[in-house]
């Protein structure tokens, strides 16, 4: 196997992560900041904590290797975690999620398929609590990661489609600007999505 | 872009409702302290991707959600993001068209009406369509546009229309005067493709001659304004309705014998497709499903001892073979026979759904005494991914007191969009043909 670059990443408690280039550049801003030169050194990341960058990572990996269209019994991230107040390094795998093989989707004949493993894997990677899924979405915006952004905003979107206009304003802390008549009428307008 | 807020347009009654309703406890907990700090370009990507229904619910919450229908970063937003796509159906009551030749247009009522089914909950919405003219009916659906026909025989009007939005895109008239011609629609992010295909009443001897004419209008500055034209094989009887798109091509059915119809939208061509078993087919529909066109029909093979079904055929990617992809089971066809008592079905498609509604018949009072259980049905609905088929009540929306006109349902296949960007470029293109 020919030996890949890697990438260094610092969260902003201080791990190190070293991920595939391939991997890294999930991330258009890493990407960016590879392409003008930072790709050498440790690229630190302070708007990411290490528990959310692991996360990202383990993202990113999957969704590398179902491009590059390989197919997997299991799947490792290729992280190395280190402890920077450590002394000794220890590198560790520290998740082995085993999956089926992986299966690009198929144009035709896939017609009468299910939808594909790595919707699945998607879907369970994104059940996580609200405070991860917020913390998701706010680094995966940063890091601009367009498919990790569209999969954790169509999950918030989700839990939010059955919510009232009222419960809405209290999640977001948003203020009811209308008047009541405004509000009548807006109703009105609309009424078909009431129904 | 304004909105005319006049609410007495709208023939709407007044809606009450109480400052605060509960949700349904499946709704799950979101925990203010967290939400309250997501920040607002995020939030408007997470409201992109609410489903239709909630999106509008959610334009009451404040003024700058309201204002996201018409905000272009918004929009734009919402185009980049490849969607779950909404398959949904619309329906519209129609008067049948024997009597539309007979009657004024005056028996229209002035705001047209539409029905929404979401497959997914099998939830009903109505929908009006304020600024729809009379003397139109909907004929064609695509990438969230109705496509509206004007019923007087002769040169054809079309418009094109956002139920959701309340936007209108007038199209050029045809060039050929028609009669009842098939109408066929593809709308994507960048493109319109409307194909109008029947009796172009050219002949003086009440001899149909078969034609068609196409529209085409893309965002790279393309546009044909009817002017690519074709004949349709010989010896066609085309019924009215819609043609069905399918990886660049539309379909429509020919009868007597049955056949399949299909027109090459790049190369303005017609050809002819045998129908799977076609001399025992019931009721045979096409549609789509995942980009493969289907056929659907009810084989009733009485001499050979085959026990009837109904059954779903894909075209092969091979071009003129069917394959047998589903078969409704026997039971359930029995039922589905049981209830539809020879009147006859049709079959809309749409994403992962088909479903088959019986066409409900204007003697429905005659009917409507008897309280048997088999007449609140409109039709089955099967899911293709979860094999399995649901029954569909009548829609809540639909009263059976017409007892003058002739009406019957017909259905589309409907993706409710909130931005349909071609119906920009034909505005563009309509103000551009009126300056010259």
């Amino acid at each position: 196997m020919s030996s890949k670059k890697m990438i260094t990443l610092k969260s902003s408690d201080g791990r190190i992560f070293e991920v595939e280039e391939a991997v890294a550049q999930e991330s258009q801003t890493i990407k960016h900041m590879i392409e003008d030169g930072y790709g050498n050194s440790v690229i630190p990341l302070p708007n990411v904590t290490g528990r959310i960058l692991y996360k990202i990572i383990e993202f990113c990996t999957k969704h590398v290797a179902v491009e590059e269209d390989i197919k997997q019994k299991s799947v490792e991230p290729t992280v190395v975690v280190e402890d920077v107040k450590q002394k000794s390094v220890e590198p560790t795998v520290v998740e082995d999620v085993k999956q089926k093989s992986v299966e690009l989707p198929v144009d035709d004949d896939a017609w009468d398929a299910e939808p594909s493993d790595i919707d699945e894997w998607d879907a369970q990677f994104i059940d996580v609590d609200e405070s991860t899924m917020f913390e998701l979405i706010v680094a995966s915006n940063y890091l601009n990661i367009k498919r990790l952004m569209d999969l954790s905003a169509q999950a918030i979107a989700d839990m939010m489609k059955d919510k009232t206009v009222e419960e809405i304003r209290k999640i977001f802390n948003i203020q009811n600007d209308f008047t009541p008549e405004e509000e009548m009428k807006i109703r009105n307008e609309n009424s078909w999505a009431y129904e | 872009m304004d909105h005319d807020f006049n609410t007495s347009s709208l023939n709407i009654p007044p809606i009450s409702y109480p400052n605060f309703v509960t949700s349904p406890i499946t709704s799950p907990w979101m925990d203010a302290r967290i939400w309250s700090r997501i920040p607002p370009r995020l939030l408007d990507r997470i409201l992109t991707f609410l489903p239709p229904t909630a999106f509008f619910r959610a334009r009451s919450v404040c003024k700058r959600f309201y204002a996201l229908l018409f905000s272009p970063p918004f929009l734009d937003l919402y185009l980049q993001i490849p969607h779950q796509l909404h398959t949904w159906f619309i329906f519209f009551m129609q008067n049948v068209h024997i009597t539309n030749m007979a009657t004024n247009n005056t028996t229209h009522k002035p705001t047209f009406e539409a029905y929404l089914l979401n497959p997914n909950e099998a939830s009903w919405h109505r929908v009006h369509f304020p600024l729809i003219p009379p003397g139109y009916s909907p004929s064609a659906s695509s990438g969230g546009l109705i496509c509206w026909v004007s019923n007087e025989p002769g040169s054809k009007s079309l418009l094109l229309s956002n139920p959701i939005i309340g936007s209108i895109s007038p199209l050029p008239p045809t060039l050929a005067p028609r009669l009842f011609p098939s109408v066929g629609l593809a709308v994507t992010n960048s493109s319109v493709d409307v194909t109008v295909a029947g009796d172009d009443m050219v002949s003086p001897y009440a001899v149909k001659n078969l034609s068609s004419e196409s529209f085409h209008l893309d965002n790279g500055g393309f546009y044909s304004v009817w002017g690519t034209t074709c004949c349709l094989p010989r010896l066609c009887s085309l019924e009215s309705g819609q043609m069905v798109h399918a990886r660049g091509k539309f379909y429509c059915m020919n009868y007597s014998p049955f056949s399949v119809l299909e027109y090459d939208v790049a190369a303005n061509n017609w050809s002819k497709i045998q129908a799977p078993m076609r001399r025992f087919l019931r009721s045979p529909t096409l549609t789509e499903s995942r980009g493969r066109l289907l056929l659907v029909a009810a084989v009733e093979k009485s001499k050979l001892n085959v026990p009837k079904s109904l059954r779903l055929w894909a075209l092969q990617e091979c071009g003129g073979a069917w394959a047998e992809v589903e078969r409704m089971p026997h039971q359930l066809y029995l039922q589905f026979e049981e209830v539809e008592g020879c009147r006859g079905f049709t079959c809309i498609g749409h994403g992962d759904f088909v479903f088959i509604m019986i066409k409900q018949q204007e003697n429905r009072s005659s009917s409507h005494g008897h309280g048997n259980i088999n007449d609140n049905k409109l039709g089955l609905l099967f899911d293709f991914y979860r094999k399995n088929w649901t029954w569909i009540g009548p829609c809540p929306y639909i009263i059976n007191d017409d007892g003058g006109d002739r009406q019957e349902l017909v259905g589309f296949a409907y993706e409710p969009r909130l931005a349909t960007p071609t119906s920009g470029l034909v505005d563009h293109l309509a103000a551009q043909l009126s300056s010259v």
